[in-house]
């Protein structure tokens, strides 16, 4: 960092001027959580370059990084053990797709007179994109997030959301959706413990594009470039996600589970409470919509809650 | 509290910061449905209250301008969990407990470092949080009945604390901090008549390059070089990356940089001189005074 002259530190010290009305709490905190419009956010700003205090009451305030971290990152980041399985896993997929495309042409040369025109969509191998994926150098973890979504995102935009049918798109990082895939037969608890951490959940909605954040916020967008983070209930990491045209259903940490009927507009927690009158304290892991009009909610143990009103639950 | 409701209805608040809020009973209602107050034991007509209190302390600049946004942007759950506390609800007190006491501890102990400073600061937000003092009305007044929603309840306690730990620290070290006085009265020096032109006309160079700074631009010096916090913590406080920080400080350093000496050249000062007079340090200057000063003395002691 390079330094400031001595002098110029000596006449920004000669601005510190003793002040006699600071902002109250409210207004500290606003400001430090984005609360405030830019007309107050100015204000506030004009105070603390003056105001020494305040700047000490607002840094204390903040809590220090390492605490505020949810246990599933204070180890380090989950998904760095499975760094080289996948990788090695994804090598194999793509030489194995690799060989099937090459070979597909081989067999059909064999006998030219009967060659026709491939069948559209359905019999078109549908590794093609999964495999142009799986065989793509690995950029940076967040380059690869953004660039995902924005191929994406103008197909998601168009797609018609049928009223509680559609469940949360998971787009996979890092060529994981096929270890997800193969764990997910051999151990649930791991396999979705680990979409935690390597998945983004997106889905789009009636007017909105949703999408939970890596670190357990839940973000709408309008046009899948900007967005803005949605506030639901108190501090609950998000995991799961399901959205039918303007309802919007999230889930996460202690069972915490919230629903929009208005696009996200405002929110509402349900409790998850079986007839036994035993709560859900597990993370949700997932929420889907089932075709039978219900919503069914799977947990990091595994356990599936369902419930035909978002009110009487039943454990499955 | 009926006549309360009333008034939403037929007149909209008009709050006593001399601005007019559009809201209707059945926004309140809304809220009132939609928030957790029923479930703590808070009646309509409390919440109503609580809803014109916020209202008529929120900050005027914010409800001129959009008050049903600011309303909807409320933590409507946080705040009606500490206003039923402040009523003295029991389900919301084990609610709150539950909640913030741990974290509370925590927090204490992350701003003054030290266990039992800590514990003493806490136990004495819990007894402003819990009401000491008892109103006209019997009613205990509670320190959770400031807390407006605008932000977390838990970011709330941890800005009370760190004002609590402040103002203890504020009022200690009015005995104490002679140096910073010497500071002070030394970075005044080049106000007094004896300092020379040229570095008069650095002073006022430097302060008019300061005043074309943004607030947020000499927030990000203050912070950094007056109060030497950390790229870290100055992201923190100002929801920026550090890598941001860190570039921001050059660009501002580098800019309040070039305005000075082109504001000195257009005084009829060279590049080269207006580079040496601001690397001139102010605090040798006075020692050099002083050293001449008591020179003075001694030889008048001859």
């Amino acid at each position: 960092m390079s330094n400031l002259p001595e002098f110029v530190r000596s006449r920004l010290a000669l601005r510190q001027t003793p002040l006699d009305e600071h902002p109250d709490a409210n207004l500290l905190l606003a400001f430090a959580e984005r609360e405030l419009s830019a007309r107050a956010n100015t204000v506030v700003l004009v105070h603390l370059e003056r105001c020494a205090e305040c700047r000490e009451i607002l840094a204390l305030s903040m809590p220090e990084s390492a605490a505020a971290l949810p246990e599933l990152q204070k180890h380090g980041p989950a998904w760095q053990a499975w760094r080289w399985p996948a990788a090695a896993l994804a090598g194999v997929i793509a030489t194995a797709l690799l060989a099937t495309v090459m070979l597909a042409p081989r067999r059909l040369s064999t006998s030219p007179a009967t060659v026709q025109p491939p069948a559209p969509s359905r019999t078109a191998p549908p590794s093609t994109p999964v495999a142009a994926k799986a065989a793509a150098p690995v950029p940076r973890k967040k380059t690869v997030a953004r660039a995902k979504w924005k191929d994406t995102a103008p197909a998601l935009a168009q797609v018609e959301q049928p009223i509680l049918e559609t469940p949360p798109l998971i787009i996979p990082r890092m060529g994981f959706q096929s270890l997800d895939t193969a764990t997910a037969t051999s151990n649930p608890v791991q396999a979705s413990m680990k979409r935690l951490v390597d998945a983004s959940i997106v889905a789009p909605g009636r007017n909105s594009i949703w999408r939970i954040e890596e670190n357990g916020t839940l973000s709408k967008s309008q046009d899948g470039n900007a967005w803005m983070t949605v506030r639901v209930g108190q501090h609950t990491r998000l995991y799961a996600l399901s959205v039918n045209g303007g309802e919007v259903w999230a889930g996460g940490a202690d069972g915490g589970l919230f629903h929009s009927t208005d696009d996200g507009a405002n929110w509402r927690q349900v409790e998850v409470r079986g007839a036994s009158g035993a709560h859900l304290t597990d993370t949700i892991t997932k929420i889907n919509s089932t075709p039978q009009r219900a919503l069914e909610l799977t947990t990091n143990s595994g356990a599936v809650w369902v419930s035909f009103d978002g009110r009487l639950w039943r454990q499955q | 509290m009926s006549s309360c409701k009333d008034f939403f209805e037929v007149l909209y608040l008009d709050c006593a910061v001399s601005h007019t809020v559009p809201i209707s009973a059945s926004e309140i209602d809304k809220y009132y449905t939609e928030s957790i107050a029923a479930e703590l034991g808070l009646t309509r007509s409390e919440f109503s209250a609580i809803v014109a209190d916020v209202i008529t302390h929120s900050f005027p600049g914010d409800l001129a301008r959009d008050g049903s946004q600011v309303l909807a942007g409320l933590h409507w759950d946080d705040l009606v969990l500490a206003r039923a506390c402040a009523r003295g609800y029991e389900t919301a007190w084990n609610q709150f407990l539950a909640l913030y006491r741990t974290k509370l501890y925590g927090a204490a102990i992350a701003i003054t470092k030290d266990d039992s400073l800590a514990r003493e600061l806490a136990d004495s937000l819990y007894a402003d949080l819990f009401g000491t003092g008892v109103r006209a009305d019997g009613r205990r007044v509670s320190k959770l009945e400031s807390y407006m929603g605008r932000g977390s309840l838990e970011g709330w306690l941890r800005t009370v604390l760190a004002q609590a730990y402040v103002n203890r620290f504020r009022s200690q070290r009015k005995f104490v901090r002679f140096d910073e006085t010497m500071e002070r009265n030394t970075a005044a020096g080049t106000d007094e008549p004896d300092c020379t032109v040229e570095q008069a006309q650095v002073a006022r160079a430097t302060d008019a390059a300061l005043a074309g700074l943004s607030s947020g631009e000499r927030l990000l010096l203050a912070a950094y070089y007056l109060d030497g916090r950390t790229l870290a913590e100055i992201g923190r406080m100002l929801a920026l990356h550090e890598s941001t920080v860190s570039r921001r400080l050059e660009k501002v350093t580098a800019t309040l940089r070039k305005r000075i000496i082109a504001k000195l050249k257009t005084s009829g000062i060279s590049k080269g001189e207006a580079e040496k007079l601001l690397e001139l340090d102010v605090r040798d200057l006075a020692v050099d005074v002083r050293r001449s000063l008591a020179q003075e003395r001694q030889a008048g002691t001859f």
